[in-house]
């Protein structure tokens, strides 16, 4: 099994928000390579939409979320493409890709990234290590597909 | 006019549907009776009226949902064995027309199937690494314009979606009524449609009999 605790760890700090701990990691992830990282991106944004969202969830409500998380960002610099953002949450939830599959990598990274911030930001210690469990099981599993 | 096997094509989507919907309401239940543990929990050492209406209710809405569940689950089954009556073979043999519902295996096997398919089509496994890299450095910056240093634990944070569906109980219960409702009424419009023609087949060769001994006698 690969070894990811580094990069679970930079998504850990990432929801604690803990910017210096965050660079830190960064730094080392440098050195050691960046292999994987994205891998591990998508299966914590599946994963995430998984447990943000119910089964029938409509577009309008997926709307209605990206909407809500750009005011949250609106004076960060960062913003969501909500296209993009509304795309990648109904892909995960329905399986419907036919969109997903028009973005390029860059805009993927960056919506699931600010995203994954949004889903995580407010879970207690706990339910973050156990949702990172998962987050390697996935990776792992899709590793071997 | 439709085949019989375009009959049997048709209702077979309907049982399909019923299926996905039998797997939507066992969600519905899963997630009303979390609500329900959590409202118990919320509630303990209150008498106040809405914590208990709250209780009550989402314990309500769990058994309703359980209830759709299984009655959609026997109405999937029941069609299933009408059209192995007029096509045997053609619909998949069910364990049961009592089925309570989707097992966890069902639901693994859903969100699994999901994941791998996001999988491919968001090139999860393929990702430039330098690209990737890259961005993540940068976002460190996000992270220190969202949550400025030295009010970390003092900054309202944004509220996470909640784990359980944003619907109301009653939304969910509705829609899925609704949809059960849709499904039947199909199927009884397909059964209806496609009895009638079987009758007007049934019919039409006796007919013509008569209509040609008419010519005769004309």
């Amino acid at each position: 099994m690969t070894d990811r605790s580094q990069h679970l760890d930079l998504i850990r700090l990432m929801a604690k928000g803990d910017a210096d701990g965050y660079r830190q990691r960064c730094a080392e992830l440098d050195a050691a390579g960046w292999d994987g990282f994205g891998e591990v991106v998508g299966a914590a944004f599946f994963l995430a939409t998984e447990r943000a969202f119910p089964a029938d969830v409509s577009p309008a409500e997926v709307i209605r979320f990206v909407a809500e998380t750009r005011a949250e960002i609106h004076d960060t610099g960062f913003d969501l493409d909500p296209k993009a953002a509304e795309t990648l949450i109904l892909a995960a939830k329905t399986g419907q890709v036919e969109e997903l599959e028009k973005l390029d990598q860059q805009t993927i990274i960056e919506n699931e990234m600010l995203l994954l911030w949004k889903f995580l930001s407010n879970l207690d210690d706990a339910t973050l290590t156990n949702f990172l469990t998962e987050v390697d099981a996935l990776a792992e599993q899709w590793a071997n597909e | 006019m439709s085949s019989v096997g375009d009959v049997v094509a048709q209702l077979r989507e309907v049982v399909d549907r019923l299926d996905r919907t039998v797997v939507a309401a066992g969600r519905a239940q899963t997630d009303l009776t979390d609500g329900h543990a959590t409202f118990t929990r919320a509630g303990q050492g209150s008498n106040h009226p809405k914590i208990r209406l709250a209780i009550t209710e989402s314990d309500t809405a769990g058994a309703k949902a359980g209830r759709i569940s299984r009655l959609l689950a026997e109405a999937a089954g029941h069609l299933a064995t009408y059209i192995n009556i007029i096509a045997p073979g053609a619909a998949p043999s069910r364990e049961s027309a009592t089925h309570s519902g989707p097992s966890g295996e069902e639901l693994v096997r859903d969100a699994a199937k999901r994941a791998s398919i996001f999988r491919k089509a968001s090139r999860a496994t393929t990702r430039n690494a330098e690209q990737v890299g890259d961005y993540a450095k940068s976002f460190a910056d996000f992270i220190d314009a969202v949550r400025p240093k030295g009010t970390t634990s003092q900054v309202q944070r944004p509220e996470a979606p909640p784990a359980n569906p944003p619907h109301a109980p009653g939304d969910t219960a509705q829609s899925l009524a609704v949809t059960a409702a849709v499904l039947v009424a199909g199927a009884l419009h397909l059964f209806d449609r496609f009895m009638q023609k079987r009758k007007e087949s049934r019919d039409r060769p006796e007919s013509t009999p008569r209509s040609d001994s008419s010519h005769g006698e004309g």
